[in-house]
C-alpha cells in the first residue's frame, strides 16, 4: 500500500502515474476515497476542488511524502523522478539562491560547473539573474517561490508536482512564470500535476482538469482540454462553457460568465 | 485650486544610534582607569593593603610572571589540557550524536543515561580521577573532555534531531541518500545549536580544567591561584585571578567570533 516507483525506458522523459483504489485517512477523518486515475507521460493535469477536498493529500501521496492507507500509486519514468513545489518554499536557509537551485543536481552527482551553469540559466529564466547570491531570508516571498520553481525545473524531473505554486505571486509574475513553465515543459515533456483553486489557471495550463469533491475527497469529473490548443483564449465560448461546468461541479451556482 | 502642503518625510534616515566604536572604547577605558586609580589611592588609606592589595602590586606581579616565563609555563599547561579535552570531547560527542540520530531508537534509549550521567557534578569526580590518573595533565584533560562532551552532545543531538521537517521532505522528494541528508542537511541545520554549544562550552571547559588544577596540581593557572592563596600572597592571588578572567574572556570572544562566522546565513535578528 505504498507509492511504487517503477523503472522505465530511459528515453521517455515524462513519467506516467497510475493511481489505483487510493484511500487515505488521517485518524478517523477520511481524506481520500477510492481514487482511480491515470496520468499519461507528458500530460499536464490539474486538480481543482474546494478546500478540504483532499487535493493536497493526493499530491502528497504522489510525491511520496504520505503513505496511503489503501491503494497504490505507481510512477513509471526515468530518473530523476519527482519534483514538488508547494506554496511554502523548502529552500535551505544556508544556501544562496544559486546553490539552492543547484541542490537537486548536486544530490544526483552532476559536476559542479555544469550544475551551477544550469542553475544560473534557470534563475535567469524566472527573472532572478540578479539574485543568485542571495540567501532565502534576503528574498521576498514571491522571489523565494520563483527560486523553488527554478529548483524544480532545473532538475528535469519525470514528474513535476505543484501545489498552488503561484498562489502567493502577483498577476504579472504569475503569467510570466506560467510561460516559463509551459516552455520548459514543451522542451522536456515533463508530466505535470497542478493543484489549484484557480479555475482559470487550470484551464489555461492543463491538458486535463480533474475536479474533486470534498469529504471524503474523491474524483468527480475529468475534463479534457486536448481539443483546445495552446495558447488558449479563455474568453472563447467553449472555454467559458467549460469554466461554468467546472464551477458547477464544485457546487458554485451563480454564473461568472461575464467576468473572466 | 491646488493646495500645496509641505511634504513631511515619512521615513527620514535615522541618525546613527551607536557612537563610533572608538569613542565607546575610550569611555570604557576611562571608567576602568578611574576605578584602578581610585583603588590605588584608597589602598593603604581606607583599605587594608594586606587583604586587598593594590593595582600596582598586582601589575608588578603579572609583569614578573611574564618576565620569568611562569605565565607561559602555567598558561600553556592549562591551555593544552583545555584544547585536547575540548576537541576530543566535542568530536566524540558529535559523533555520538550523529550515531544516535541515525539510530533513533538507540538514541532515545541511551539519552536517558547520558542525561542522568550529566547530573553528576563533575567537580565531585576530580578526586576519583586523581586517584585513577594522578596529579598530572590526564586528570585535567579528562575533566575538559567530560565538560565539553556533555554540552556539545546535548546541543548536537537536539540540533540533528530537530531538523526542519520541510528540509527532510525536500530530501525525500529528491531521493537524497541517508548520507546526503546527514551531510548536506542535518549538519547544517544543527550548526546554530553547535555554535551556541561551543560558545557555552569553551569557557566552562576552561573553568573545569582550572578546578581540576585547584584540587591537585603543580602546574596551571588553577595552581597559581591555589599556591598564592596558600602563601597568603594577596597580589599574586589577584594576579592569578586576573589571568584566569582574561583567559575565560578571550575564550568567550573566540567562541563568539566563530559563531558569527559560521552563522552568516542566519538573519541577524534571529541569531
Amino acid at each position: 500500500m505504498t507509492t511504487v516507483v517503477a523503472p522505465a525506458a530511459p528515453d521517455v522523459r515524462g513519467g506516467s502515474i497510475a493511481i489505483r483504489g487510493l484511500g487515505h485517512a488521517f485518524g478517523t477523518v477520511e481524506a481520500l476515497r477510492d481514487v482511480d486515475l491515470d496520468i499519461a507521460a507528458g500530460e499536464f493535469v490539474s486538480f481543482v476542488g474546494t478546500s478540504g477536498c483532499g487535493k493536497s493529500t493526493l499530491l502528497n501521496v504522489i510525491a511520496g511524502l504520505l503513505t496511503p492507507t489503501s491503494g497504490t500509486v505507481t510512477i513509471s519514468g526515468a530518473l530523476p523522478r519527482r519534483a514538488y513545489i508547494t506554496q511554502d518554499d523548502r529552500l535551505l536557509a544556508w544556501r544562496t539562491a544559486l546553490q539552492n537551485v543547484a541542490f537537486p543536481l548536486e544530490l544526483h552527482g552532476v559536476p559542479k560547473r555544469e550544475r551551477l551553469e544550469r542553475a544560473r540559466e534557470l534563475l535567469a529564466r524566472v527573472g532572478l539573474a540578479d539574485a543568485v547570491d542571495r540567501r532565502p531570508h534576503e528574498l521576498s516571498g514571491g522571489m523565494r517561490q520563483r527560486v523553488s520553481i527554478a529548483q524544480a525545473l532545473v532538475y528535469r524531473p519525470a514528474v513535476l508536482l505543484m501545489d498552488e505554486p503561484f498562489g502567493a505571486l502577483d498577476a504579472w509574475t504569475r503569467e510570466a512564470l506560467h510561460e516559463v513553465l509551459l516552455d520548459v515543459r514543451a522542451e522536456l515533456g515533463t508530466t505535470t500535476v497542478l493543484v489549484t483553486h484557480d479555475v482559470y489557471e487550470a484551464l489555461s495550463l492543463s491538458d486535463r482538469v480533474v475536479t474533486l469533491a470534498p469529504r471524503p475527497g474523491r474524483v468527480l469529473r475529468d475534463h479534457s482540454l486536448r481539443d483546445h490548443p495552446s495558447p488558449r483564449d479563455l474568453r472563447s465560448a467553449a472555454l467559458l462553457d467549460l469554466h461554468e461546468t467546472i464551477r458547477a461541479d464544485l457546487g458554485f451556482t451563480h454564473s461568472t460568465k461575464d467576468t473572466p | 485650486m491646488t493646495v500645496l502642503t509641505e511634504a513631511a518625510p515619512v521615513s527620514a534616515p535615522r541618525p546613527p544610534r551607536s557612537k563610533a566604536p572608538l569613542v565607546r572604547a575610550a569611555q570604557h577605558t576611562a571608567v576602568v582607569a578611574a576605578f584602578l586609580v581610585l583603588w590605588q589611592v584608597a589602598s593603604g588609606r581606607w583599605i587594608d593593603p594586606l587583604l586587598v592589595t593594590d593595582p600596582l602590586s598586582v601589575g608588578r606581579q603579572l609583569l614578573e610572571w611574564v618576565q620569568d616565563g611562569r605565565l607561559v609555563f602555567h598558561l600553556s599547561f592549562t591551555l593544552q589540557a583545555l584544547l585536547i579535552g575540548f576537541v576530543a570531547g566535542s568530536v566524540a560527542a558529535f559523533l555520538l550524536a550523529v550515531l544516535f540520530t541515525e539510530l533513533p531508537r538507540l538514541g532515545r534509549f541511551a539519552e536517558t543515561y547520558i542525561i542522568a550521567f550529566n547530573a553528576i557534578p563533575n567537580i565531585a569526580l576530580v578526586p576519583i580521577f586523581i586517584v585513577w590518573f594522578g596529579f598530572g595533565i590526564a586528570t585535567k584533560i579528562l575533566m575538559a573532555y567530560l565538560t565539553a562532551s556533555f554540552i556539545v552532545f546535548i546541543a548536537a543531538f537536539q540540533g540533528l534531531r530537530n531538523t526542519d521537517a520541510r528540509y527532510l521532505e525536500l530530501a525525500r522528494i529528491l531521493e537524497a541518500s541517508r548520507w546526503q541528508v546527514l551531510v548536506k542537511i542535518r549538519l547544517w541545520a544543527a550548526l546554530p545549536f553547535l555554535a551556541s554549544a561551543f560558545k557555552m562550552a569553551l569557557p566552562k571547559t576552561a573553568l573545569a580544567v582550572v578546578i581540576a588544577e585547584f584540587l591537585g596540581s603543580n602546574r596551571g593557572v588553577g595552581y597559581l591561584v591555589v599556591r598564592a592563596s596558600n602563601l597568603l600572597d594577596i597580589p599574586a592571588l589577584f594576579a592569578a585571578v586576573v589571568v584566569l578572567t582574561a583567559l575565560v574572556q578571550v575564550l568567550s570572544l573566540v567562541a563568539a567570533f566563530v559563531e558569527t562566522r559560521l552563522l552568516r546565513w542566519i538573519p541577524k535578528e534571529k541569531r
